[in-house]
């Protein structure tokens, strides 16, 4: 039995040794250059459950924490679902005869590894809940908690992304929900209802990229961004803690970033965005000898490819606009940066961050 | 038809190919040689695949690295890792949409492929996953078809419809092979390539 737990434990060890080249060149620049603000900003999704567990805090205020907080750990736990699961040795775990509750523990040991501090902090903070009348007049940040360890199993279980919970849900809730109307209980009651509902049931499963009609080259690239979504989960994971970690500390200081800080802010964040070509460079390199058989231009896939990076970028603009009162003329060099990025990487490799660095030090000094 | 110009081939500074030359005047070739000689890399150039070091290649006078000349190429080697992310026929569907042919509904039947179709490419056998290449290879009926050890992994059946289908084929056909169907084929003219990158015509 022991030996078993020993198996699941290194295939998940090696899952994600395997999994860090893929980031790696991203996660060296970071620890280089931001090796304190790495684990400021784990803190930072932690620092945001006072705010949820606060019953006087906003309708809007608190789907915007809740959602975000439960969207870093769907991609945290999803980034490492296949060393989870061992997907990659599924046939070989299968054929083991362990009892199905030992394989279930394991899973669950395993996804509490993977979810870490996210996933246990709810948990935890329940334990210090001074009596019951509180527990009972708190009720929404137990339910939420609940909710936390649906989210894990959706990230698992789930093959599509849980588009009822996370887009449809807290934009009804957001538009069509008046301050004061529904209680945090009723709101995180649906929520979780919800939420389960999908975990089960999965109802947008029907649109499976098996049913797709493929024409064109960006489907191709599309499924196999959504078959291996590692990365670009990665670059989303990374940019909205970022983007989170500047929000929060500039709402306690009360004041907005000035240019300087400005400029480090994009520089850093267009490497993090830009870095995803690694990507699509490994993709060229696997299928090689396909992608030369296609008729039509290199130049125009190279567009297609880059282009989730671009929306990454753009979003990125628009919250680092609405949310962080970045000037103007400064948001417009994050994709210029990110374009110059994802042209390093394709054409230096490894040394795809100096020309960017050199670009954002060359701003720094006009500045 | 395909002609090799002093063409020359580099891996790392180790030349697989070195200055080859060759006219395939004929319709249909059986390229035969020793393990590791060059016979796929040589069939990948020839499809515009893979970038030359030195040389040319042509197909009706055409260099085989335009788009155009590529319409007029099918190749099947398992050399080319398909995306085996799609289904079978989200590849077929897309190989139609870019050669602008209707889908292959006779050769998937004549292959026994179409319930293998809605499998997903990294679930194929060997066998199936050498269907589906073939398939690539001749659904746009190409005017050249050079396919890399065709009847590996493929059933009876299949074997015998394919051999009777390049049999009758229009275009022209190059393909490797170490197997009497094709070695010992009076269709097919024998060529055979040596360590001294020379085309030797046995027959």
């Amino acid at each position: 039995m022991y030996k078993y737990s020993l198996v699941r434990g290194k295939i998940y060890y090696h899952e994600l040794k395997q999994l860090l080249p893929s980031v790696a060149n991203l996660l060296a620049f970071l620890l280089s250059i931001l090796y304190l603000a790495i684990s400021a900003s784990i803190l930072t999704a932690l620092i945001s459950l006072s705010v949820i567990a606060d019953i006087n805090t906003s309708i809007e205020q608190r789907i915007i924490y809740q959602l975000g907080y439960s969207v870093l750990l769907y991609f945290l736990i999803r980034i490492q679902k296949s060393a989870i699961l061992g997907l990659n040795y599924e046939h070989y775990l299968a054929s083991l005869p362990a009892p199905k509750i030992l394989k279930h523990t394991n899973t669950v040991i395993l996804t509490v590894v993977a979810g870490n501090l996210p996933l246990l902090a709810p948990l935890f903070l329940l334990m210090f809940t001074p009596s019951l009348s509180i527990f009972i007049n708190q009720l929404h940040f137990p339910i939420f908690a609940l909710s936390i360890l649906i989210v894990a199993l959706i990230s698992l279980k789930n093959k599509t992304f849980p588009w009822l919970s996370f887009v449809f849900t807290p934009l009804v809730f957001v538009f069509c929900v008046e301050e004061g109307s529904v209680s945090p209980m009723s709101i995180n009651s649906i929520w979780l209802f919800i939420m389960v509902v999908e975990a089960y049931y999965e109802p947008l499963s029907f649109i499976t990229d098996k049913s797709l009609r493929i024409k064109r080259y960006w489907q191709i690239r599309w499924i196999a961004i959504i078959k291996k979504p590692a990365s670009i989960l990665t670059r989303i994971f990374l940019s909205g803690l970022f983007i989170g970690m500047a929000a929060y500390v500039q709402n306690k200081m009360g004041q907005v970033a000035n240019d300087y800080l400005q400029v480090l802010f994009i520089w850093v964040l267009s490497i993090l965005i830009g870095s995803y070509q690694f990507d699509n460079e490994k993709f060229y390199l696997h299928y090689q000898y396909y992608l030369n058989g296609l008729l039509n231009r290199a130049g125009l896939r190279y567009c297609l490819d880059i282009s989730p990076a671009i929306c990454i970028t753009l979003i990125s603009c628009i919250a680092l606009y609405l949310w962080l009162h970045f000037s103007l003329n400064l948001i417009v060099l994050l994709p210029l940066e990110v374009l110059v990025t994802i042209i390093c990487v394709s054409k230096f490799h490894r040394n795809f961050f100096i020309i960017p660095s050199l670009l954002s030090g060359f701003l720094l000094y006009i500045q | 038809m395909l002609i090799l110009n002093n063409v020359s081939k580099f891996y790392q500074k180790n030349a697989v190919l070195n200055d080859v030359t060759y006219h395939f005047d004929c319709l249909k070739y059986c390229i035969v040689g020793p393990n590791g000689i060059g016979k796929t890399t040589l069939l990948m150039l020839a499809a515009g695949l893979e970038d030359l070091n030195c040389g040319e290649i042509v197909f009706n006078d055409e260099s085989v690295y335009l788009t155009e000349t590529k319409r007029h190429l099918g190749i099947s080697s398992d050399k080319i890792k398909l995306p085996d992310f799609l289904t079978a026929q989200q590849l077929l569907e897309f190989h139609c949409s870019q050669h602008d042919c209707p889908f292959p509904n006779i050769l998937i039947d004549r292959l026994g492929f179409r319930a293998q179709l809605t499998t997903q490419v990294s679930a194929l056998s060997l066998g199936s996953l050498k269907k589906a290449s073939l398939l690539l290879a001749l659904a746009h009926q190409p005017k050249c078809l050079l396919l890399d050890e065709p009847t590996t992994g493929l059933d009876h059946n299949s074997r015998e419809w394919l051999l009777d289908f390049l049999h009758q084929y229009q275009g022209q056909v190059i393909v490797t092979s170490h197997e009497t169907i094709f070695t010992e084929n009076a269709h097919y003219k024998l060529v055979e390539f040596d360590h001294l990158n020379k085309f030797s015509e046995t027959i």
